[in-house]
C-alpha cells in the first residue's frame, strides 16, 4: 500500500532543497536577479504560512494561557517576514525590470524549496474547508490538531528555523557589485529574517518545542480518500493489514455528517444504523481476538504485554456495549428500507479482511461455512514488524469504530428528533394501549415511544464511551508498541486536549464589576462598525476576538491571584476601615491610577495607547505578566484585524506592492504603514497596522536597534 | 412443542396473503431474537449469528410494512432461547422456499416486494448459518 503523503514529506524535500542552496549560494548569488527572486518566493510562502495558516492567529486560539508566548512570537515573526518581503521587492525593483523578466527556469533549489514549502501549507489546508457563509471550518478530524498547542509550537519553530536559514542568504545577495540601493534592500531583508528568528528565542526558553511535537506536525497527512480496494483471495498479513486501515479511514470520512443527513437521507435507515452497530460488535470481537494472540507473543516480540491486554478488554467491552445497540434496536424501524451506503460497503471489506487476519482461513467471510479456529500466533506475528503493523491495523479499526459510534448517536438521535423512528403499533406500551385500543389504529405502525428511544439512544451512548475508551487503549498499546499509527496516538492525545480546553467551564457569574463588553459588540466589532465594515466574515472574526477578550477578563475578575489591592486600598485596610462604599471608592480610585500608569508609561515608550483588553486588565488590577501577555495578545489581533478591514475600506493596498509579475512576489502584508524604529516588530502609532503583541517598554534582545536598514 | 417447530408449523399452513405475511413476520423476528441471544454459543460463529440477526430485522421490517400486513400481527417476539445455527438456518430455508414461491401470489405490489425481500433477508440468513452444526 503506498502511504499517504504527509506535512513532514513534504517539509524534508524543502529542506534538502535548503541545504543544496545553501552549499551553492556563492555560484547562486552570481546571478543576483535570480537568486533574489528565489530568495522572495520562499519568503512569500512563508508569508503565507503566517497569514493563512497560522495556528496562533486563529480567534478560537486566541489569548490562550499555554500558547501565548508561541502565539507572541507568532505575531512577530509575521510582521518581519513582511518587512524581509517588501525590502527584497524593493532590492529587485532595483535590479530589473521584472515585468520583463522570465521565469524563473526548473531546478533552482531554493525556489525547489518554496514549492515543497507551499505544498505543505497546502497539504495542511486540505484538512479545512470555507463554508457557504465563508466560515473555515474543519472537515476532517485532524483540522483540530493543526491548531493545537503542539503544532503550534512545532509550525512557529520551523518557520523560525527557515528564517535563521535564510537570513544569511539574504546577506550574502548584499555584496560588491551590486547597486547601493539594492545591496541595501538585500541586507535589510537578510536582517528582518534574523530578527523574526530571533523571535522565536523567548518561547523556545519558556516552552521549549517537544520531539513529539514535531513529529505529530510531520505526521500530519493528505487529507485525500484512498480508492477502495474490495478483499481478494490470499491476500498476506501486510496486504490484509494495508487494507484494513484503508477501509478504516475511508470509514471514519464516510461517519462525516452522518447527524446532518440523519432527518432525511433516504440512506438513514433504522436497517443500516442496526448493520452498522452488528459491524461495530464483529469488529470488536475479531479485533480482542487478535490483540490476545498478539500478546501471547509478547515475550518472543518484545510486545507491550499489559497494554495489548488491557486494549483487549476495552474490545471486549466496545462489543458487549455495540451487541446491546443491536438489542436495543429491537422492533423500532424506520419508514424506508436499508440501502447499502459507503458506510455498510468499508465496514464490510474491513470485517472480511479482519477474520482473515484472526483466523486460519484465508477465504473467511462472516457465514458459519467458513468459520476458522484463530490463527497460531506465531504465524500470526512471526516478527516484532509484523506484531506492530497488526497492533496499527486494529488500532485504524477501534478509532473508526470509535467515530462511528459518535456518528450514529448523533444520526439517531436527529432520526428521534425528526420522528423517523417508528414501532409497531401492537406494542405500544399498555398505557397508551388502553386509551387507545391498538385495534382501532388503523395503522400498523405509530412513532416509537419515549422510553423505547431513550433506551436506544442510552445504549449508543453506552457504545460511544466504551469506543472511545477502547481506541484510546489502543493509542498506548500503539505507542507502546511503536507501532505505525503511533503518530495517530499522538494526535489524538492532542486532539483530546483541545476539546478539554474547549469544555472548560467558564467563569461563573456574579461579577463584583460590570462586564464591559457585555450587552452590545466589543471593542473590536465596534471599531469595524465604526469605519463601515459590514462582511459578515470579518465581523465574525472581530466577534471571535472581542469575545476572547471578554473570556479573559471574565477570567481575571474571578481570579484572585492575579490581582492586587491598589495603595487606596491598602492604606484603608491598614487603618482598618470595613465600611463598603469607602473601600468602593478607593478601589475605583485605584483602578483609575492603574489606568493612568499604564497609559502613561506606554506613552513615554513612544508607543500607541494599550488595547482594550490590556486595559481593562491594568484597571482592575491585574499584574500576572501571562495575563497581560495574553491580553496583548487578543488586542494585536484585534487591531490587525481592524488594520485589514480600514485597508480594504480605503480601497487602497495595506502595503506598497513591489512591482512583480502576479504571483510571483509576495502578497501585500496586512501590517501596512511606518515602522516603528525603537521596535522593528511593530509600528508606529500613526500607522493603521498592528501593534505587536506583548508589553511594549522594551524590545527583546534580538531586536535591534534601529531598525535593520533602508526599508525602514 | 419447541418454538421453531410451532413456527414452522404455522408457516406450512398458511394460506392467503395477510396470514403468510403474519407467519414471515413472526417467523423473521424469531430468527433475529434467537440468533442476536446465540451469539456467543458457538466459538467463531459469532459474526455469523450477529449478521444473520441484523439480515433478518432487516426482511422483518420489509414484510411488517407490506400494505396486506395487518397492525395487531406484529407479535413481539420477546426473549427467545438460543438457537443453534443448524436450526435456523433450516427455519430460515423454508421461510425462502415459501416467500419465493409466494411472491407472485399478491396482487397489490408492494406484498408482491415484501415477499420478496422476505425472501432474500431469509436466504441470507440460510447462507450465513448453514455449516455452523
Amino acid at each position: 500500500m503506498m502511504a499517504a503523503v504527509t506535512f513532514g514529506d513534504l517539509l524534508f524535500t524543502g529542506v534538502g532543497h535548503l541545504e543544496t542552496a545553501a552549499g551553492r549560494w556563492d555560484q547562486e548569488a552570481g546571478d543576483p536577479l535570480a537568486a533574489g527572486r528565489q530568495l522572495y518566493r520562499v519568503v512569500d510562502v512563508m508569508t503565507r504560512y503566517v497569514d493563512g495558516a497560522a495556528p496562533w492567529d486563529h480567534a478560537g486560539a486566541l489569548g490562550r494561557a499555554d500558547l501565548v508566548l508561541w502565539q507572541r512570537a507568532g505575531t512577530y515573526i509575521a510582521h518581519s517576514l513582511h518587512r524581509s518581503a517588501q525590502a527584497l521587492g524593493r532590492g529587485l525593483e532595483g535590479l530589473a525590470s521584472l515585468q520583463a523578466a522570465p521565469e524563473l527556469p526548473p531546478g533552482l533549489p531554493l525556489a525547489a524549496a518554496a514549492t515543497a514549502l507551499l505544498a505543505g501549507r497546502d497539504l495542511l489546508n486540505t484538512h479545512l474547508t470555507t463554508g457557504p457563509d465563508g466560515v473555515r471550518a474543519g472537515r476532517t478530524e485532524w483540522a483540530q490538531v493543526i491548531t493545537s498547542a503542539p503544532v503550534t509550537r512545532a509550525v512557529t519553530d520551523l518557520i523560525a528555523w527557515w528564517c535563521q536559514q535564510l537570513a544569511p542568504l539574504a546577506g550574502r545577495l548584499s555584496g560588491p557589485g551590486l547597486a547601493a540601493g539594492a545591496a541595501g534592500e538585500f541586507a535589510a531583508a537578510g536582517k528582518w529574517l534574523g530578527q523574526a528568528a530571533a523571535f522565536a528565542r523567548p518561547a523556545r526558553l519558556a516552552d521549549p518545542v517537544s520531539v513529539s511535537d514535531r513529529t505529530l506536525l510531520f505526521a500530519i497527512p493528505l487529507a485525500a480518500m484512498s480508492y477502495r480496494e474490495p478483499p481478494r483471495a490470499a491476500e498476506t498479513a501486510a496486504g490484509l493489514c494495508g487494507g484494513i486501515t484503508r477501509s478504516a479511514s475511508r470509514l471514519q470520512a464516510a461517519a462525516r455528517g452522518a447527524a446532518r443527513r440523519a432527518a432525511w437521507a433516504p440512506e438513514a435507515t433504522a436497517g443500516a444504523w442496526r448493520w452498522t452497530a452488528t459491524a461495530g460488535a464483529v469488529t470488536s470481537h475479531l479485533t480482542e481476538a487478535v490483540l490476545r494472540s498478539l500478546a501471547a507473543r509478547a515475550g518472543p516480540l518484545g510486545l507491550p504485554e499489559g497494554e495489548l491486554h488491557a486494549a483487549a478488554a476495552a474490545l471486549a467491552a466496545s462489543q458487549a456495549s455495540w451487541h446491546q445497540v443491536t438489542a436495543a434496536w429491537g422492533l423500532i424501524t424506520t419508514e424506508t428500507r436499508f440501502l447499502a451506503t459507503q458506510a455498510v460497503t468499508e465496514a464490510s471489506d474491513l470485517i472480511v479482511r479482519l477474520g482473515r487476519l484472526a483466523c486460519d482461513n484465508p477465504a473467511w467471510t462472516p457465514s458459519a461455512a467458513h468459520h476458522a479456529p484463530l490463527r497460531d500466533p506465531a504465524v500470526l506475528a512471526p516478527d516484532a514488524a509484523a506484531a506492530a503493523a497488526i497492533v496499527a491495523a486494529v488500532h485504524y479499526a477501534a478509532c473508526a469504530f470509535e467515530r462511528v459510534a459518535a456518528a450514529d448517536l448523533g444520526a439517531v438521535e436527529a432520526a428521534h428528533q425528526a420522528l423517523r423512528l417508528y414501532v409497531p403499533t401492537r406494542i405500544i406500551p399498555d398505557a397508551r394501549r388502553r386509551k387507545n385500543d391498538w385495534r382501532t389504529i388503523p395503522r400498523a405502525y405509530v412513532i416509537a415511544p419515549e422510553e423505547q428511544t431513550a433506551a436506544l439512544i442510552e445504549a449508543y451512548r453506552a457504545a460511544v464511551t466504551a469506543s472511545s475508551r477502547a481506541a484510546q487503549a489502543l493509542d498506548q498499546a500503539a505507542l507502546a508498541a511503536s507501532a505505525p499509527s503511533r503518530t495517530m496516538a499522538l494526535a489524538r492525545e492532542a486532539f483530546r486536549a483541545e476539546e478539554r480546553l474547549s469544555h472548560l467551564p467558564l467563569p461563573g457569574d456574579g461579577l463584583d464589576a460590570p462586564n464591559p463588553w457585555a450587552g452590545g459588540p466589543g471593542p473590536a466589532e465596534s471599531e469595524l462598525a465604526r469605519i463601515g465594515v459590514t462582511d459578515p466574515l470579518v465581523l465574525q472574526r472581530a466577534a471571535a476576538i472581542d469575545a476572547a477578550g471578554q473570556n479573559l477578563v471574565t477570567e481575571a475578575r474571578t481570579s484572585a491571584g492575579g490581582q492586587a489591592p491598589g495603595p487606596v486600598d491598602s492604606e484603608l485596610a491598614r487603618l482598618g476601615v470595613t465600611d463598603p462604599l469607602i473601600l468602593q471608592r478607593a478601589a475605583a480610585i485605584d483602578a483609575a491610577g492603574r489606568k493612568l500608569i499604564l497609559e502613561a508609561r506606554t506613552a513615554a515608550a513612544g508607543g500607541p495607547p494599550p488595547g482594550p483588553a490590556e486595559s481593562e486588565l491594568a484597571r482592575i488590577g491585574v499584574t500576572d505578566a501571562l495575563m497581560l501577555q495574553r491580553a496583548a495578545v487578543i488586542d494585536a489581533a484585534g487591531q490587525k484585524l481592524t488594520a485589514e478591514a480600514r485597508a480594504v475600506a480605503c480601497r487602497r493596498p495595506a502595503a506598497p506592492a513591489p512591482a512583480h509579475p502576479a504571483g510571483r512576489g509576495p502578497r501585500p502584508g496586512p501590517a501596512a504603514g511606518r515602522a516603528d524604529l525603537e521596535f522593528p516588530g511593530r509600528l508606529a502609532a500613526s500607522a493603521p497596522g498592528i501593534r505587536a503583541a506583548g508589553r511594549r517598554r522594551r524590545p527583546p534582545r534580538a531586536a535591534g536597534r534601529p531598525g535593520p536598514g533602508p526599508s525602514v | 412443542m419447541r418454538a421453531i417447530d410451532a413456527i414452522t408449523g404455522r408457516l406450512d399452513h398458511a394460506a392467503g396473503v395477510p396470514d403468510l405475511l403474519a407467519v414471515a413476520w413472526e417467523a423473521l423476528e424469531f430468527i433475529r431474537a434467537a440468533a442476536s441471544g446465540g451469539a456467543d454459543s458457538g466459538p467463531g460463529l459469532y459474526a455469523a449469528f450477529m449478521f444473520a440477526a441484523a439480515a433478518a430485522a432487516e426482511a422483518r421490517d420489509a414484510v411488517g410494512m407490506a400494505p396486506s400486513m395487518r397492525a395487531g400481527d406484529h407479535a413481539p417476539g420477546g426473549d427467545q432461547a438460543p438457537e443453534e445455527a443448524g436450526p435456523l438456518a433450516e427455519l430460515a430455508g423454508a421461510l425462502a422456499a415459501r416467500m419465493s414461491a409466494a411472491a407472485g401470489q399478491p396482487d397489490d405490489p408492494g406484498d408482491r416486494e415484501a415477499f420478496r425481500a422476505a425472501a432474500a433477508g431469509a436466504g441470507q440468513v440460510r447462507r450465513l448459518l448453514a455449516g455452523g452444526g
